[in-house]
């Protein structure tokens, strides 16, 4: 997979009690398509993130934000 | 009335569901891919038959009139290829831009990318037809009959022509798109939501 794994997604889906198909059927894309971005396989839309996180009643922060500063190992 | 109002494709948007966002997208790659490969297929065969009869003309000693290169159904197809080339070319220069990179919305013309292209394009071209001229002259004369030096030659000069015409239609897909591009940020500076 090309990107890395949205396991804070994963997470909030179980925690709201929901499948992939739940949240598939909920926000209008296929089970696929939730299942790619948990594995980091798709990079949604910004309207689809949305319509996620209001499915999951959480917000963009809490699925999609990475606070983290990944260390460049070419940096000084 | 726009289309997405109309009653019928409501009901059967209703019907069908929404479309998923993640299948448009990788609808979009594969057609891509199948509009290249169909669009230049075609071209690569028209192109193969044209040759073939001119090289099939030469070898009989050019004793009979040359026929038509092209029936009126190939004649159509061909500017069927051409027509959906230019709507394409249209379509992308309408949306201000020429290319999918960092050279497809420059300010000022990206004249060294352009040649790469053109050069790209031009000595692809050269090659294709020459060897293409050589594959039909070996389907009906030895090889020792085969015009090596004039395919070649023919394939540049196919080649240079390429080149120039790639250049000169590059350099007006950009100008048209530059000048879009500046109506759509009028456009969008004068809706007065900034």
């Amino acid at each position: 997979m090309p990107g890395e794994k949205n396991l804070r997604m994963k997470a909030a889906r179980a925690a709201a009690g929901l499948s992939q198909a739940d949240l598939a059927q909920a926000v209008g894309v296929t089970r696929q398509t939730i299942g790619l971005i948990e594995a980091g396989g798709y990079n949604p839309t910004l309207n689809l993130c949305v319509a996620i996180c209001k499915a999951l009643r959480v917000t963009l922060n809490d699925l999609f934000w990475d606070d983290e500063i990944k260390a460049d190992p070419n940096a000084l | 009335m726009k289309f997405e109002d109309l009653k019928i494709v409501q009901k059967w948007r209703e019907y069908a569901g929404p479309k998923d966002e993640r299948l448009e997208a990788e609808n979009a790659k594969i057609y891509k891919i199948g509009f290249v490969l169909l669009s230049f297929g075609m071209l690569m065969i028209l192109f193969y038959q044209i040759i073939a009869r001119q090289v099939a003309w030469v070898h009989s000693n050019a004793i009979e009139m040359p026929h038509l290169s092209v029936t009126p159904v190939e004649a159509a197809m061909y500017a069927w290829l051409v027509i959906v080339m230019l709507i394409c070319a249209v379509l992308q220069t309408r949306k201000g831009y020429v290319d999918t990179n960092r050279f497809g919305q420059t300010e000022r013309l990206p004249v060294g990318y352009f040649l790469l292209v053109c050069g790209i394009s031009g000595v692809t071209s050269a090659l294709v037809i020459a060897v293409m001229y050589c594959v039909a002259e070996t389907q009906i004369v030895p090889l020792e009959s085969v015009f090596w030096v004039a395919n070649l030659a023919t394939g540049a000069y196919f080649g240079l022509v390429v080149a120039v015409v790639t250049f000169a239609t590059l350099c007006a897909a950009y100008f048209s798109a530059k000048r879009r591009r500046v109506k759509i940020e009028a456009d969008l500076d004068s809706a007065g939501d900034i």
